[in-house]
């Protein structure tokens, strides 16, 4: 029976290793084929996975490109949550698209590792003029080489309620322009019921501590701090970077707190966004979530209007160069992959891609443009391209950002004081940056 | 009387039958041959998909390796598994891993338990009854966090059922106090299905002998699920417990669809630790001994499980 009863253990044993190590050894293998030979087709990754976005490429661009250049295009659309994931892999199995699409903060770890080719020669065969046109083009440059094409630009604004102005005794022609401002409003348009907010006075991007960051990314630039300086070293554990954490703090803690919402999905919330359902009467919003809410709530977005940059000490906002566009360096036909950048930034495609995908479109000449300037989501952005700033340049921002990420959750929940937890940050995000 | 005949020529006493040497196979070559070509191609798979993966993931385990980077795995020997255990991090994510697998297991378990003798009776619509609960199994995993990503939400069902009732709203994934649970709950519910059809397969090969002697020996309703059919689940019940275990303490989706590991981390298990370590910080050295030491954790839990309920059982 011992015996019996030992054999059966082993055999249990046996069962568990194999299927706990299948388990751990489980995944999949990113992509297949090659980065191009010649016959295969081009292959692009598009960041996101929007259906407008998705419909104009596949119908409208990618036809055009083939038509004109004989080039066969296959476009994949892959999900900003999974990018990071599918390029790692990709890489690291050779299997890299020719062209592939990011936001602009991954620019410079790209460039440092040889995972994306400087762009300067193409550039230069372009017309100066074409070239001084592209509105966020030196925001792709890491050591003052060309990495990343933005393709259109983004901000955060804040956006109210008129009618919710209105019946607070506010008004609605004379948003908040500094801190002050926006936290008087708050404070009169805040619903308590009991000890309860019923109604935020003002919420800000918090769906993920990524966005929480980026909210304290614009209060720090409007302090006149910076997360890095030139040379790559952090400062936003900085005096400017401590003052602006603790007053965004102080919007969601405290008995005076206006604000809630903390991890809760907000970016393209569309008629779902608390601004539009009525629990918050004031948000700051990038331009892709307030194009969501006109089309998905056109009477109530005809109620919200959106304010130039906050300012401190200075007016801005966090925002900058949006996604953009790299050529894989193990790319075997860069020449063609650099006629598909080239071609979807040419004047009637910048200004389409907008118009599909909402944001500030990346020529400069397209402010004027009549159809963009009477889009109400895409107008007040193109106004404050010039106020939005972005990440820093600097190879492992990703990892650094995700340092500060956590940290800013962290004080925004009311467990760490900021200028501890910026200084933690820093000094973790210095160790990664020395690694 | 019988009287045996036996045909012409033959032998009254059997052929005398070579005995067999220990360890040879009585097929000939040619079988085994064919037998080793026929299970060649399962092998092969089974060897490409499985055992060479896992034998390269303990050789990334061992080394250094940014994907992103070109200069490919650096080896380092045992620095990574020294890292990882030294990381604060790491026993955090033990410690939710810990929490979430025994939660589910403690609400789905007897749950299981419970629709299974529910349904094992006999009345109409029983077969719907057994088909609807088990519902959920078939459903993919991801699938169904997406619907309880509404249900959870704001506005969603259960707080639309709170505010019915005159209850506030509750963040039951943004709030760090109710994350973990609210995921515990999904996943009992996910597990529920799944586990009751098997515990009705091992009810319902209880032998009715056994019950209509416990009913002649005067034992009620109670007494005989304690003292005779609970007894003979104990095999069943190791298994359930033992492979949701296993799949339990590798649980990722969920968890990346509704929380992504957060609020603050609270919801952070060590498979979600794990993908964050190898395509956010693209350490994949150690995320490949997490996923080792993630491994021993299972094979001892599970372990300990048998263990434990095999000395049950057998008392």
């Amino acid at each position: 029976m011992v015996t019996k009863s030992r054999g059966a253990s082993r055999l249990a044993a046996g069962l568990i290793a194999v299927m706990a190590l299948t388990g751990c050894g489980a995944g999949g293998t990113a992509g297949s084929g090659g980065s191009g030979d010649g016959a295969s087709p081009l292959r692009v990754w598009f960041p996101g996975n929007l259906a407008e976005e998705v419909s104009w490429v596949n119908e409208k661009l990618v036809p055009a490109f083939e038509a004109e250049h004989k080039v066969d295009v296959q476009v994949e659309f892959v999900d900003w949550g999974n990018l990071a994931t599918r390029l790692s892999t990709a890489f690291a199995g050779g299997t890299a698209p020719d062209v592939f699409g990011h936001g602009n903060a991954a620019a410079a770890g790209y460039a440092a590792n040889n995972r994306a080719i400087a762009l300067d020669d193409y550039l230069a065969k372009m017309p100066a003029s074409d070239v001084k046109d592209l509105t966020f083009l030196d925001q792709g440059k890491v050591d003052g080489k060309q990495v990343i094409m933005p393709l259109r630009g983004f901000g955060h604004l804040l956006a109210y309620r008129t009618d919710l102005f209105q019946e607070a005794g506010l008004d609605p022609a004379a948003p908040p322009a500094t801190w002050q401002d926006l936290r008087a409003a708050a404070d009169k348009l805040v619903v308590r019921d009991g000890g309860k907010i019923t109604r935020s006075g003002v919420i800000f991007p918090a769906d993920d501590p990524t966005s929480m960051s980026q909210a304290f990314g614009s209060f720090l630039f409007q302090a006149g701090g910076d997360f890095a300086d030139e040379s790559g070293t952090i400062t936003w554990n900085s005096d400017a970077g401590q003052r602006a954490l603790a007053f965004l703090a102080e919007f969601y803690n405290g008995p005076q707190a206006v604000s809630t919402g903390l991890g809760e999905a907000t970016s393209g919330a569309g008629a779902q966004h608390p601004l539009v359902t009525g629990r918050a009467a004031m948000a700051v919003i990038d331009e892709a979530t307030f194009k969501t809410i006109h089309e998905q709530a056109p009477d109530v977005a005809a109620k919200i209007k959106l304010a130039p940059p906050l300012k401190d000490t200075t007016a801005a906002s966090f925002g900058g160069a949006g996604n953009g566009l790299f050529i894989s360096a193990d790319s075997s036909r860069k020449d063609q992959a650099w006629k598909f950048v080239e071609f979807l930034l040419r004047p009637a495609n910048a200004k389409a891609y907008v118009q599909a995908v909402g944001g500030i479109p990346a020529r400069a000449s397209l402010a004027t443009d009549p159809e963009l300037a009477a889009q109400p989501y895409i107008k007040p952005y193109m106004d404050a391209a010039a106020q939005f700033r972005g990440n820093p340049n600097v190879a492992t921002w990703t990892q650094q950002r995700e340092a500060l990420a956590k940290e800013i959750e962290a004080v925004l929940r009311g467990k760490t004081p900021a200028g501890q937890a910026l200084d933690r940050a820093a000094a973790e995000a210095e160790a990664l940056a020395k690694n | 009387m019988v009287t045996k005949t036996r045909p012409p020529g033959t032998s009254p006493r059997p052929h005398p039958v070579t005995p067999r040497r220990p360890g040879r196979s009585p097929l000939r070559s040619a079988q085994r041959r064919a037998g080793w070509i026929l299970v060649l191609p399962a092998v092969l798979a089974l060897a490409l998909v499985t055992i060479v993966p896992i034998g390269y993931g303990f050789y990334l385990s061992l080394t250094s390796y940014n994907p992103v980077e070109r200069g490919g795995p650096t080896f380092h020997g045992l620095n990574g598994y020294l890292a990882v255990l030294r990381s604060g991090e790491f026993w955090h994510a033990i410690w939710i891993t810990v929490q979430y697998a025994s939660g589910t297991l403690i609400l789905a378990v007897p749950g299981a338990l419970a629709l299974a003798l529910l349904v094992n009776g006999r009345f109409p619509g029983v077969a719907l009854f057994r088909a609807v609960l088990y519902l959920p199994r078939v459903v993919p995993l991801v699938a169904v966090s997406m619907i309880w990503l509404w249900l959870y939400s704001h506005d969603g069902l259960f707080n639309y059922l709170l505010d019915l009732v005159g209850l506030p709203p509750v963040g039951f994934l943004t709030d760090e106090d109710t994350a973990l649970l609210s995921l515990i709950a999904m996943r009992a519910w996910k597990a529920l299905g799944g586990s009751m059809i098997i515990f009705l397969a091992g009810l319902q090969a209880v032998p009715a002998s056994l019950l209509e002697a416990a009913s002649v020996d005067g034992c009620g309703r109670w007494r005989t699920l304690r003292h005779v059919i609970l007894p003979l689940l104990v095999p069943i019940t190791t298994y359930v417990v033992v492979v949701d275990l296993i799949y339990l303490a590798q649980s990722f989706s969920e968890i990346y669809v509704l929380t992504s590991g957060g609020p603050l981390s609270s919801t952070t298990v060590l498979n979600m630790l794990i993908y964050n370590e190898a395509f956010e910080h693209y350490r994949l050295g150690n995320a490949s001994a997490m996923a080792f030491l993630l491994f021993c954790l299972i094979f001892g839990l599970a372990y300990l499980s048998i263990r434990t309920m095999a000395r049950g059982g057998r008392r």
